[in-house]
């Protein structure tokens, strides 16, 4: 038999610092799954404050998915089996960890609740995971090739009743496969961003912005009925040319668009503003929407990132479009910032060195140096 | 004519349902999230009430499980079948007539809308 007294322990002093400083996420909660302690481990993974996390609130970090199935299996008399769940950590982005529990008991025996250990269980090189990024394409395809589906079979059914197919809905069809293709260019170019070559000419900014919204708006505007959001230019747009990668540059501004429109949800109007400073050309695009939390707006150029405002449940996405639009204005020499209030909409700038006047610039030792 | 309500945030994907549906010979309306559905259903009388309502689940401003929870506080909405359309694999929200995974196959989608449908009340 083994005497406790040969072995020493921990002194109370030493447990919680451990607790606090620790690897280790704990929460007890009682029979409702009412939590009265957290500790300071599962404070920093999640971000929010103690008040936040006592009572229910704790509930609000796991995957709205995994939350229901997780306090089934927790409840007074279930298993305490090691359970796999997601859990948000305070930059937004859904970790999956796995959680053990222990149950404690009030005086007399009956069980008073339990006190739960998760760990994060994902690879620590961060959300690179290629797990979750699969799951997150595949989920990401699955809409353009339902809409490709279901055109081709509109298509089908015309030409077997003799009627000539409409030309829209080709457009419609071949707007899906750019859609794919878009998708597929950020499947390939994640894995091998660093190799991102530019082809520089100089361009009219004015210009590609206006090219970029009409292309968002061509197929809309004939077809849909009624479209939620307009577009507000402001600031001439004539004569600023930058030295710059067209495609790329595109690709830029159509995540901004494509962001605008998708994170005001309510419609409304678009301002887009060109303008100069300090010998730099700017295009701004501001957005009625919801907004970022602010401590959140650094991160926003982060890979995977979500601002903890745009759940998945909510505003599905790979959350890589803006790391790449920053990686390739930077490498334009220029700055892609953002400003924000919550619930009132998000200001995007692109800003980038002003080129030589002209379609043809100047071939000068400065551009050569790009 | 049978009403089908669209609740689905992607524009093109609406789109294309409508025109397929449409092209079924149902009558197609069409909301981008679950509060705009539901506030255009309780804004409905008896007679404009859809016979079906598509309901993408992942959606901005009120996703599709609380479309769900909502639906059932309104005893006229809580007898409308639901056909549930969703890219997740897993995800199985049991107020649902039926669920059908991304990618939508045509042939299968008209005929979970067949079964699923509520009978048509005598509307003209």
């Amino acid at each position: 038999m083994i005497r406790e007294t040969e072995r020493p322990a921990l002194s109370p002093d030493q447990s919680h610092r451990l607790l606090d400083q620790g690897p280790v996420l704990v929460r007890r909660s009682d029979g409702d799954a009412e939590c009265d302690y957290v500790n300071e481990s599962w404070l920093r993974f999640t971000g929010r404050t103690f008040e936040e996390q006592v009572g229910k609130g704790w509930a609000d970090c796991l995957h709205p998915e995994d939350l229901a199935p997780y306090l089934e299996r927790r409840r007074f008399g279930s298993s305490l089996a090691p359970i796999e769940y997601r859990l948000r950590r305070h930059d937004g982005v859904y970790r999956r960890v796995r959680d053990v529990a222990l149950p404690f008991f009030e005086p007399g025996g009956k069980v008073g609740g339990y006190i739960s250990a998760c760990v994060d269980i994902e690879d620590p090189e961060g959300s690179d995971d290629p797990t979750t990024f699969l799951r997150m394409m595949a989920h990401e395809l699955r809409t353009p090739l339902s809409s490709m589906r279901i055109f081709v079979e509109v298509l089908r059914r015309s030409s077997a009743r003799g009627v000539s197919n409409s030309p829209e809905t080709f457009a419609k069809l071949d707007a899906q496969i750019g859609r794919m293709e878009r998708l597929v260019d950020d499947l390939s170019r994640s894995s091998r961003l660093s190799e991102l070559e530019l082809s520089l000419e100089n361009l009219e900014l004015g210009d590609l912005v206006r090219r970029v919204v009409d292309l968002r708006w061509r197929i809309g505007d004939s077809l849909r009925a009624v479209r939620r959001h307009s577009i507000e230019y402001s600031g001439d747009d004539d004569g600023r040319w930058v030295w710059a990668d067209r495609l790329r540059l595109e690709q830029v501004f159509t995540n901004l668009l494509n962001n605008a429109i998708k994170y005001s949800p309510s419609g409304g109007t678009i301002q887009i503003s060109l303008s100069s400073q300090d010998g730099m050309q700017c295009v701004s695009f501001v957005d009625p929407g919801i907004g970022i939390p602010p401590k959140e707006i650094p991160l926003l150029t982060r890979r995977f990132f979500r601002a903890s405002n745009a759940s998945r449940e909510n505003y599905p996405g790979l959350g890589l479009g803006l790391s790449f639009a920053s990686e390739i204005v930077e490498r334009h020499g220029g700055t892609l910032t953002f400003r924000s209030e919550m619930g009132r909409g998000t200001e995007a700038t692109v800003r980038l060195p002003a080129g030589a006047p002209g379609p043809f610039g100047l071939l000068s030792e400065e551009s050569d140096a790009r | 004519m049978a009403t089908i309500l669209i609740v689905e945030d992607d524009e093109d994907l609406q789109e294309a349902l409508s025109e397929a549906l449409e092209d079924e010979g149902y009558r197609v309306r069409a909301a981008p999230n679950g509060l705009e559905a539901l506030s255009k259903l309780l804004g409905d009388n008896d007679k404009e009430r859809p016979n079906l309502i598509v309901l993408d689940l992942m959606m901005p401003l009120m996703n599709g499980w609380q479309f769900l929870k909502e639906r059932v506080r309104y005893p006229s909405l809580s007898e409308i079948p639901v056909l549930v359309l969703t890219a997740s694999s897993d995800a199985r929200p049991n107020q649902a007539a039926a669920v059908l995974r991304k990618p939508i196959q045509p042939l299968e989608f008209f005929e979970a809308v067949r079964k699923t449908m509520a009978p048509s009340s005598g509307i003209s």
